[in-house]
């Protein structure tokens, strides 16, 4: 087997970073190194024991050969082995944190890697892995590999992109259903709840649902009834194979008012404007600069926020936007679009879509309601 | 406002460890010092822009009252309207080092910038460690593990309640979809009818092994489970964070005799070692006579026996092994599990959990563990 991710791609970011060996254990860059492998037991709930999960995944330069693969024994069926392209998995004797960087160290020694370059997740590396990691390879030197790999997931392969496209359109429809359930006056944790199953039964995994009915500004799920003639936000987030979507979308009980009409053509313009900048060469400041241009020019831009962000398996990675952000976007990039509007007479007013980049523009991933407010009895 | 959790049981573990403050940051410390409290938004995924979102819960020894809670900016609504019980509630950046800079900030301001701080080793970014050390150059840091595991090893009237809900839900949606899985249905088609059932019934799901035998592939996959074969659906949800998990067995058609013999060898270490259980047993005892029942059944040398305690953690306190001579005591959450892996037959499991009480147990969730779900 080979290797799902851009081989000659790491090979330059490693040698760019000076690194000889890659060491990944978040569940995103597990999933993403090991072509979409991690062990479901542990995919929602890490903590077990007197410690937690903490799989490994080394990753030579030059090298994939001489991949290895930290797992526990019972991620395997009694009679088989862990299947992913990686040549080597090792099964560790103790279930900890420790004993996990313990086997991780030993098979960058075996690998003649002991005195090299070595990149960790220092933002999640458990204090007592990493110790066990500098005690056992005390000539190694560590460094950081967010940069690396942050890259390296940054450009979306057309199965990927498949996988957006399926879990946004998903979390869209359960959102459309979330404002349904409001018809019979619920509170919005029960039209949390109600999105959470809509996405479940999806193939969706629920993360997040924010419900802020207005004119109040309340975000999270509550006690709050979604009453007659309140606006509502609905920005829900889930993932399907560890890619995220987030997308906001807008519902009212009755009809809007008119001032609440023209809030949300305000983020709709601003998107839409921002949206019609993106296409692969488009510096980001450029787009980051149209977005914010339009949204100023609604007038409202001094009740809420507009920002652009690259979306994968991490909420907010690249490609970054903000002024002086010289590079391009490329085809088969994710972003996120969003821009609210917290005013004290109607509320929250939210719109947040996906896109793909493309050659010539973009791709709209889960649009389904965001051209108008869901009007709800 | 008081702490929601034993507070003179906190302050009394903190003074034989020696500790002057406890600083969590597993988010399920995190969320039982705050009692339930935890910022919905960041429950199910972390990881965020250049690092990820780290909630630290800090509680001085003795002086609840200065409590804080590193967080985000978008949670202080949430924290207000579930009367979060912490009197501060420190926003932050989303990255641990930052986080844990602020943390250190809060500890000096306390007068704790020399004191022994209680962390976790095992959850703690490497990145945090090493901006509190810097912070507060003349702490000492030492584990936090047991006395957080300590402190929630019994659990309240309230717990045992969330106990009864989740058991019983996990158990009805394990039955639901084995009762609704048509013939050619894989494992993953009842894998994800057991999600759905889980969350239909306000669970968040956590995991489901699905073992259709003779084989021993537990990963939910493309294998359809076949007419004549077992199948064990081992599956875990949560609610608040409390942890429920349950096996319990399937065939389609009539199971062999042999099948029925190795679940009534299961079912049999079960019920045996659930006799055992009251306040005051010794866990290692419990363990003894679980693994001496089960190999002296005939299916011994292909049985496993493991008991352990449950609740924001699976395999959480009370430990059972050999010779291990702590006693049980009402209120703990105890989950017994007994499967025998059989060439012929295949993964046949029994998991169930019970409260311990004064003068034995309480099922909780035992739907469906007396006898095969059988399925056309």
């Amino acid at each position: 087997m080979k290797p799902t991710y851009d081989e000659e791609k790491l090979a330059h970011l490693m040698e760019d970073a000076g690194v000889d060996l890659i060491l990944a254990h978040t569940p995103h860059n597990v999933r993403y190194l090991t072509g979409g492998y991690y062990f479901h037991f542990r995919e929602r709930v890490a903590a077990i024991g007197p410690s937690q999960y903490l799989p490994f995944v080394g990753i030579p330069r030059d090298n994939p050969e001489n991949a290895f693969q930290v797992a526990w024994r019972v991620e395997a069926s009694p009679r088989n082995e862990v299947d992913t392209w990686i040549p080597e998995v090792i099964y560790t004797k103790a279930r900890g944190t420790v004993g996990a960087a313990e086997t991780a160290a030993e098979a960058i020694r075996k690998r003649g890697l002991a005195e090299g370059t070595i990149a960790v997740e220092r933002a999640f590396m458990p204090v007592d892995a990493m110790e066990a990691l500098e005690k056992e390879l005390h000539g190694a030197r560590f460094v950081d590999s967010l940069g690396i790999l942050e890259e390296l997931r940054a450009v979306k392969r057309e199965d990927e992109l498949a996988i957006f496209r399926r879990a946004a359109n998903a979390d869209s429809e359960a959102i459309q259903a979330g404002f349904q359930e409001g018809a019979r006056g619920v509170t919005t944790r029960r039209i949390e709840q109600k999105v959470e199953e809509e996405m479940v039964r999806r193939g969706l995994h629920f993360h997040y649902a924010f419900t802020a009915a207005g004119p109040g500004m309340r975000r999270e799920p509550s006690d709050k009834i979604w009453e007659k003639g309140e606006i509502l936000h609905i920005d829900a987030g889930g993932s399907e194979a560890g890619y995220m979507s987030d997308i906001c979308r807008m519902g009212v009980r009755g009809e809007p008012s008119p001032l609440a009409e023209e809030l949300h053509k305000a983020c709709l313009h601003s998107v839409d404007v921002c949206r019609g900048a993106i296409r692969a060469g488009a510096s980001c400041a450029s787009v980051h600069e149209r977005g914010h241009r339009a949204f100023a020019d609604t007038g409202f831009a001094d009740m809420g926020i507009f920002e652009v962000h690259g979306i994968g398996m991490v909420q907010q990675e690249l490609p970054r936007f903000g002024p002086g952000v010289e590079r391009a976007l490329e085809a088969g990039m994710v972003v996120s679009v969003e821009c609210d509007i917290r005013h004290a007479e109607v509320g929250h007013v939210k719109i947040e879509d996906a896109v793909a980049v493309t050659q010539d523009g973009c791709e709209g991933l889960g649009d389904l309601g965001r051209d108008s407010w869901a009007c709800i009895d | 406002m008081q702490p929601p959790y034993d507070g003179e049981k906190l302050d009394r573990l903190m003074s034989e460890a020696g500790v002057d403050l406890v600083l969590a940051n597993s988010r399920e410390n995190v969320r039982y010092l705050c009692g339930g409290y935890y910022f919905h938004f960041h429950e199910r995924f972390t990881a965020i822009g250049h690092g990820q979102y780290m909630a630290l819960a800090g509680i001085p020894r003795g002086d609840a009252g200065k409590s804080f809670l590193i967080g985000g900016g978008g949670e202080l609504g949430q924290a207000q309207d579930q009367n979060l019980w912490i009197p501060e509630l420190i926003p932050s950046q989303r990255t641990p080092a930052q986080a844990a800079t602020d943390a250190a900030h809060a500890i000096s301001a306390r007068g704790l910038g020399s004191g022994a701080i209680a962390v976790e080793e095992n959850f703690l970014p490497s990145s945090a460690k090493d901006a509190l050390m810097s912070a507060l150059p003349n702490a000492t840091f030492v584990e936090a593990l047991p006395i957080l595991e300590e402190l929630r090893a019994i659990k309240t009237p309230e717990e045992i309640d969330i106990y009864r809900r989740i058991s019983q839900a996990d158990a009805e949606a394990i039955r639901e979809a084995f009762e609704t899985a048509r013939p050619g249905a894989t494992t993953r088609d009842v894998a994800h009818a057991v999600e759905r059932g889980m969350t239909d019934r306000g669970l968040h799901f956590l995991w489901v092994f699905a073992a259709a035998g003779p084989g021993m592939l537990r990963a939910p996959s493309s294998k359809v489970w076949e007419k004549g074969e077992v199948l064990h659906l081992d599956a875990g949800g949560s609610e608040a964070d409390y942890l429920t998990d349950i096996c319990r067995m399937g065939v389609r058609g009539e199971p062999t005799p042999l099948a029925d013999e190795l679940y009534k060898a299961c079912l049999g270490t079960q019920d045996h070692v659930r006799a055992e259980i009251r306040a005051g047993a010794v866990c290692g005892d419990i363990y003894e006579k679980g693994t001496a029942y089960l190999e002296n059944t005939e299916h011994g040398a292909y049985g496993n026996f493991i008991i352990h305690g449950i609740g924001m953690v699976s395999h959480e306190q009370p430990y059972f092994g050999p010779g291990v001579e702590k006693t049980l005591e009402e209120g703990m959450v105890v989950s017994i599990e007994t499967d025998i892996r059989h060439p012929e037959v295949g993964y046949v499991k029994i998991e169930d959990a019970v409260a311990v009480t004064a003068d034995g147990y309480e099922p909780l969730g035992d739907l469906g563990r007396e006898d095969w779900v059988v399925v056309d």
